[in-house]
């Protein structure tokens, strides 16, 4: 085409290459490296051999290690000798060095049964080899086992053997639980040679080894444990798991520092149950030798909570302690020191007292108090001979309650106020003089303000019922202090004066009397004419108090009245102090009292001393006064009483100077002793020569042929009887009677007597120097 | 110019035609021309055009092997699943008896993928080598390359569907494989080499070859 010589204009060359040969070349380069992935990474082939090739497929069943997929089933073909299947497996290249020839393969396959449900995964994602690894040198032809293997010593984790009576429920993959955490399993158990025991291998997961301790305890934790009595149910299960399939609990029996840390194949003994598995600290308490100690079945008990149980008694070699090994849970652990107290609890029944009603089923108790110290490490200790004295320096106020006696008492009683309970008895002995009981009372220190002097505490337990003519009432505090006793109070002064630690108070036996304003006072009587409520009590004609109730007494042998002095006569309830009936007295022979006719009845009282009393037993008639402060107390000798009695007037030349104060038989009984009482001033008329007769009633005397001569003192003396005496002349009447002296009494005068005439100087009052003639 | 006489190609009379306005100049034989309508750069064939679509075809075939080798698809059905190459897939619908989706499934995955760039190579051939084949046989060849080509991307246009329809949880899963990545990279390069391809290549073998026989 080009005719002239110009040059052509030439293409740029194409020696250099181009940009697009970039792509083949990353295209070689990525293809390069797959390739090289792909050798470097090709599976190793091995061969495992199964019993049976149920459940492996070709091509689908997988090899998973942790559950991580590492190989797949490439071939199956059975064996050669027509027996089982050989399985060939394209193994990850990375599981390479866990292909030794201990390691050992298995199929896992669902397992639904009643004891367990396994491998719930491979009813969705098939069934799957698993492997463990061993050791050995690498390998690539495998027997398969038929069954999960247990785990060898050499796993990381614990592996522990727990000896056991019987197997119980537990199977091959029981789960170990603490704290209803799983924290391993059962890997197998076998019987020992001589068949006496089991022995369970336990696997602990690696994480959890720490939890286990040498001093840990096993229990069997299979089903349902149930327990009951009269305080409730206790049901106690582990898990859904180990109820279907049994498992074993673990515990520490101390904290958790306490103990050196478990050792691969250390041996445990697996306890039948949670309370026999030691579930704690364990204390040794020396007890004297007690019936109804039994290991495994009496219980330690903390306030009324069982916490513990004896796990073993033995008994010393001298025959007489029993040395009783105690569980108590972990937790009192920090509480247990040399101040902790341990103590019998025997159940105790009565009519009067259903306290410990519980016990009585449960059996002896053993109780034990605690201080608020912390703990050490004294494990050693001896039981008190009985209950000691609780709460003794609690916060609050303590008191003491003096009483008779009381419907029932026991340690722990409650007090109330307003049926909420404000405090406790602590305990409860005879006082000094073994006359009452004294109660040691406690009362919270929220509570404290409401008691003060006014306080009046009476004994809420049981029932009372007052029946009567207008109705019947029932009262109680409450149903638990009817079985178990308590004590109420109430102030009816909330201003009154506050009272000091270990202030006295007395308890009023019931409702009323507390509530009755004064000192309430209890009488004994024989009978109960005359007395009614509201009679009074009088002292000196004043009132000082009145009757509030009549009752019979339990034996029906006599009658109880309630009484309630006034504040300001609380003198009068002394020990000493003798009470009786007033009743008017009105007949032929004497007349006294009349005023109680219109007035009614009413008791009166002697004063005595001595301590303070609150219960009497009334006398049946006024007291014998034998002595008469003032005066010249004699006696006189008589053979028969005739119709001399109290009060009957001795008189002297028809002046009464003197009156009878009282008669009794003479201890011999042979003759009456007659108590007289000759007043101050007539005194020197006694001489030891008087003389005295019996001046009652009327001698009349018949003469023949003198008529008829009646001989009286006096028309009283006639009725109510009298004694009259004469003394002898100055020569003969001897010296001034002494006090005591005896005289006869002489059934009629002698005419004689009542001629002398002696002068005796009397010391008359107001009338000095005036003599009588 | 007639049909049965020799071939003269445009650019044995020194005539560009734009790539971009397809104006027809002439070659004023300086280095770099432009058109004269919208200024682009004027060649007389493709550029590289041979080059570019062999490279483009080598990367292909390449990926063409990996996206049958590794599994382009997952379906998990309740926990159960494996992976499919492109092929077990075919077979599997086939044993399933679904023999027109595997056809089909066949047709746009391997055979078409397959043909085209054996159809590309056959070209690139051809002209590298200066084969003597029919001219006009060849150009449909090419045409038909260029026409079905873009089919092959329905079997990931598929997979795209599934993936992001069964997602099902435990129940059901999909999953795409490393071989989708493989193979939509050959669809795309193999389109790309049928662009690049100049076919005008095939006919300057026939006016060469005239000149030859001229020149002899």
């Amino acid at each position: 085409m080009n005719s002239d010589n110009l040059p052509e204009v030439q293409e740029h060359p194409k020696a250099r290459l181009s940009a697009i040969w970039i792509l083949p070349i990353v295209a070689a380069l990525i293809g390069g490296w797959l390739i090289y992935k792909a050798i470097v990474d090709a599976p190793i082939q091995i061969t495992v051999s199964f019993d049976s090739g149920e459940g492996i497929a070709a091509g689908k069943t997988e090899v998973k290690y942790e559950g991580v997929l590492i190989g797949k089933v490439s071939d199956i073909i059975i064996q050669p000798d027509l027996v089982g299947v050989t399985a060939t497996i394209d193994m990850d290249k990375r599981a390479a060095r866990g292909l030794l020839s201990n390691t050992q393969f298995w199929l896992v396959k669902p397992e639904v049964s009643l004891s367990g449900i396994s491998g719930l995964g491979t009813v969705l994602s098939g069934n799957y080899i698993t492997l463990r690894v061993g050791d050995g040198k690498p390998a690539t032809n495998f027997i398969a086992l038929a069954s999960p293997p247990a785990k060898s010593l050499n796993d990381p984790g614990l592996h522990l053997v727990l000896n056991a009576k019987d197997l119980g429920s537990l199977s091959v993959g029981s789960p170990v639980i603490y704290k209803k955490f799983e924290i391993g399993n059962v890997q197998f158990y076998k019987l020992d040679a001589d068949g006496a025991n089991v022995s369970i291998n336990l696997f602990i997961k690696p994480e959890f080894m720490h939890l286990v301790r040498s001093n840990s305890r096993f229990w069997n934790a299979s089903g349902i444990s149930i327990k009951g009595g009269l305080t409730g149910f206790d049901i106690r299960t582990e898990s859904l798991t180990s109820i279907l399939k049994g498992g074993i609990g673990v515990t520490p029996i101390d904290d958790m520092n306490t103990g050196d840390a478990a050792n691969n194949s250390d041996e445990y003994v697996l306890f039948d149950d949670y309370v026999a598995a030691k579930a704690g600290i364990l204390v040794n308490v020396d007890f004297p030798i007690i019936a109804g100690i039994e290991a495994g079945v009496t219980d330690v008990v903390y306030r009324g909570i069982t916490i513990g149980q004896v796990q073993e008694v033995d008994i010393n070699q001298s025959l007489t302690v029993f040395k009783a090994t105690i569980a108590l849970p972990p937790r009192a652990a920090k509480f247990i020191n040399k101040n902790t107290r341990f103590w019998i609890r025997q159940p105790q029944i009565s009519m009067s007292n259903l306290s410990g009603v519980g016990s009585l089923l449960s059996g002896t108790q053993i109780e034990l108090d605690i201080d608020g110290e912390g703990p050490d490490t004294v494990r050693n200790f001896v039981a008190l001979k009985k209950a000691p004295i609780l709460k003794q320096d609690a916060p609050g106020l303590h008191l003491t309650l003096n009483v008779e006696a009381l419907k029932s008492v026991s340690r722990g009683m409650k007090i109330l106020y307003r049926s909420i309970a404000v405090g406790s008895i602590l305990d409860y002995r005879l006082s000094d003089d073994n006359a009452s009981i004294e109660l040691d009372a406690h009362i919270e220190p929220e509570y404290v303000h409401l008691v003060n002097s006014s306080t009046r505490f009476w004994d809420a337990s049981g029932i009372e019922v007052n029946g009567g003519l207008n109705g019947l009432k029932i009262r109680t505090a409450s149903l638990s202090s009817i079985i178990l006793g308590a004590i109420s109070f109430y102030t009816p002064e909330t201003g009154a004066a506050i009272v000091n630690e270990d202030a006295h108070f007395r308890l009023f036996s019931d409702y009323d009397s507390a509530h009755s304003v004064g000192i309430p006072i209890i009488f004994h009587f024989d009978e109960g004419d005359g007395l009614k409520e509201g009679t009074a009590i009088k002292y000196e004609g004043i009132a000082v108090g009145t009757v509030n109730s009549v009752s019979l007494n339990k034996s029906l042998d006599g009658v109880v009245v309630k009484a309630t002095l006034k504040e300001s006569a609380r003198e009068v309830a002394k020990a000493d102090t003798q009470f009786w009936l007033v009743k008017p007295e009105l007949g032929l022979t004497r007349t006294a009292n009349l005023g109680t006719l219109l007035t009614g009845e009413y008791i009166t009282f002697k004063l005595g001393g001595g301590k303070a009393a609150f219960s009497f037993t009334a006398l049946k008639a006024p007291p014998v006064v034998q002595q008469e402060k003032r005066g010249l107390n004699i006696v006189l000798t008589s053979g028969q009483r005739s119709s001399v009695k109290k009060g009957v007037s001795v008189s002297y030349r028809g002046v009464v100077v003197g009156k009878v104060t009282g008669l009794s038989l003479a201890n011999s009984a042979d003759h009456v002793r007659i108590y007289v009482n000759i007043e101050e001033q007539y005194q020197p008329l006694v001489r030891a020569n008087s003389k005295f007769w019996n001046a009652s009633g009327l001698d009349i005397g018949f003469k023949l042929f003198g008529g008829a001569k009646i001989k009286s003192d006096s028309v009283e003396s006639i009725l109510g009887g009298g004694i009259s005496f004469a003394t002898p002349g100055v020569e003969e009447m001897g010296g001034l009677a002494e006090e005591g002296d005896t005289f006869s009494l002489h059934s009629s005068r002698n005419d004689a007597w009542i001629k002398w005439q002696p002068k005796i100087p009397l010391e008359l009052d107001g009338d000095e120097g005036e003599y009588i003639e | 110019m007639s049909e049965t006489g020799p071939m003269v190609s445009a650019k044995q009379q020194d005539l560009f035609l734009c790539h971009s306005c397809h104006k027809v100049q002439r070659n004023n034989r300086t280095s770099i021309q432009h058109c004269l309508r919208c200024g682009d750069v004027l060649h007389f064939r493709n550029r590289d055009s041979l080059t570019r679509t062999w490279a483009l075809c080598i990367t292909s075939a390449i990926f063409l092997v990996f996206a049958n080798v590794y599994p382009i698809m997952t379906v998990i059905y309740l926990g159960k699943g494996n992976p499919d190459t492109i092929i077990s897939g075919v077979i599997l619908l086939a044993k399933h008896g679904m023999f027109p989706i595997a056809a089909v499934v066949f047709i746009a995955s391997v055979a078409v993928p397959l043909l085209k760039l054996a159809s590309l190579f056959w070209l690139l051939c051809l002209v590298h080598f200066k084969w003597k084949m029919d001219a006009k046989q060849c150009t449909k060849m090419y045409r038909m390359v260029t026409f079905v080509g873009r089919w092959s991307m329905l079997d990931l246009f598929v997979i795209a569907m599934l993936v992001t329809l069964v997602d099902l949880g435990g129940i059901a899963t999909i999953t795409g494989g490393p071989a989708a990545t493989y193979f939509s990279t050959v669809v795309v390069l193999t389109m790309f080499a049928a662009h690049t391809f100049d076919p005008r290549l095939i006919w300057d073998l026939q006016v060469n070859d005239n000149e030859d026989e001229n020149k002899k």
